[in-house]
């Protein structure tokens, strides 16, 4: 019996240690699987970012936005990181940035090489394309607002609990 | 007084985060630097010309580095056709030094501009870097976006920014008026 309660443990402690270790990547083949995503959330408050690893603002803002969906996760809110990064970076820039941030919940890549438009439009058509990017979504899945460039976490607390 | 300080966060953040800019047809607003390399640059004297280019650009953005050559040529080729090319850095965290040994280390063939305090980025509504804004030698905009569709020479089908200058030269009314591309955002002062 205490072999059995201890296998149990065990693998209990070994399945979240290696939920915690794994950056899963998932890849977006175009910009409208994202919609399946945002129904796949419904009813939370949905902050989607646009990132990549080579652009400073967007790693300088990424802890912060880490830290603001772990204060807020519980009162549904979810954060969607999307990354513009190069294809032949994915390996070895993106996992290695998603680990140093202890990321241990799914995030996504783009390949926007032949997407541009068809991302840009998808969001908002009157941004030109500068990095982050963060589009927010209410509770009823409308986006609500569009931020351009690089803020910090009582810049995006303001902007979420407005919605919240 | 909470209401009120609640207000003014929420109309700096609007502010902060919309920054459109300047529409094909429009005018572009005048503008001087008093630039490092101890010329003024003055938009509303630069005259006789065909087009004016004005580039933001930056020191260290990877969508910007991989244009060094394509743009050189480009501007070398234009120059000789009374194009005129003006690259801006806007970015607050580049330095005049960084811009003044970037700028030596690619041997950038057109004046490099130091915009400090963002003015020019913000009269053009400019967000990114590399991003482009032709205008017409009454510096009205004829076209606004992107160099080309792919930071990999090899790999470019639409060179827009040649094409738009090509429309220009024969007289012809610039068919692709806006592209766009990723960038990096240009890092502002706050205001």
């Amino acid at each position: 019996m205490k072999i059995k309660i201890f296998t149990v443990i065990l693998l209990f402690i070994l399945l979240s240690w290696s939920k915690a270790m794994t950056q899963e990547v998932v890849t977006l083949n175009k910009i409208s699987d994202l919609d399946a995503i945002r129904n796949a959330n419904a009813g939370k408050v949905l902050l989607v970012n646009l990132w990549a690893s080579w652009c400073k603002p967007c790693v300088e803002e990424f802890p912060h936005l880490v830290k603001l969906y772990n204060d807020y996760k519980v009162e549904n809110f979810e954060l969607i990181l999307i990354s513009l990064d190069f294809k032949e970076e994915i390996d070895s820039k993106v996992i290695p940035f998603l680990k140093k941030n202890n990321i241990d919940f799914p995030t996504y890549y783009i390949d926007a090489k032949n997407n541009v438009e068809d991302i840009i439009n998808y969001f908002d058509k009157k941004w030109e394309g500068a990095i982050p990017a963060t589009f927010i979504y209410d509770r009823n899945n409308k986006m609500v607002e569009t931020v351009i460039g690089g803020h910090n976490y009582s810049f995006f607390e303001t902007l979420i609990r407005k919605i919240l | 007084m909470r209401k009120l300080i609640s207000l003014l966060t929420i109309l700096l953040i609007l502010f902060v985060t919309k920054v459109y800019s300047i529409e094909p047809g429009e005018k572009a607003q005048d503008f001087i630097i008093k630039n490092y390399d101890g010329n003024t640059y003055h938009l509303y004297d630069v005259k006789d010309v065909e087009a004016i280019v004005i580039m933001f650009w930056s020191t260290e953005c990877p969508y910007v580095q991989p244009y060094t050559e394509r743009i050189n040529k480009l501007a070398t080729d234009y120059q000789k056709k009374k194009v005129v090319f003006w690259g801006i850095n806007s970015n607050n965290t580049e330095s005049v030094d960084e811009v003044i040994e970037h700028k030596n280390k690619n041997g950038y063939v057109f004046p490099m501009l130091k915009d400090v305090n963002n003015v020019v980025a913000d009269l053009f509504g400019a967000t990114r870097t590399p991003e482009v804004f032709v205008l017409s030698k009454d510096y009205v905009l004829l076209y606004h976006g992107r160099i080309d569709d792919n930071r990999n020479a090899s790999e470019v089908t639409q060179h827009d920014l040649k094409n738009a200058l090509d429309e220009i030269l024969a007289g012809k009314e610039v068919t692709t008026k806006i592209t766009k591309q990723f960038g990096c955002s240009i890092k502002r002062v706050e205001k």
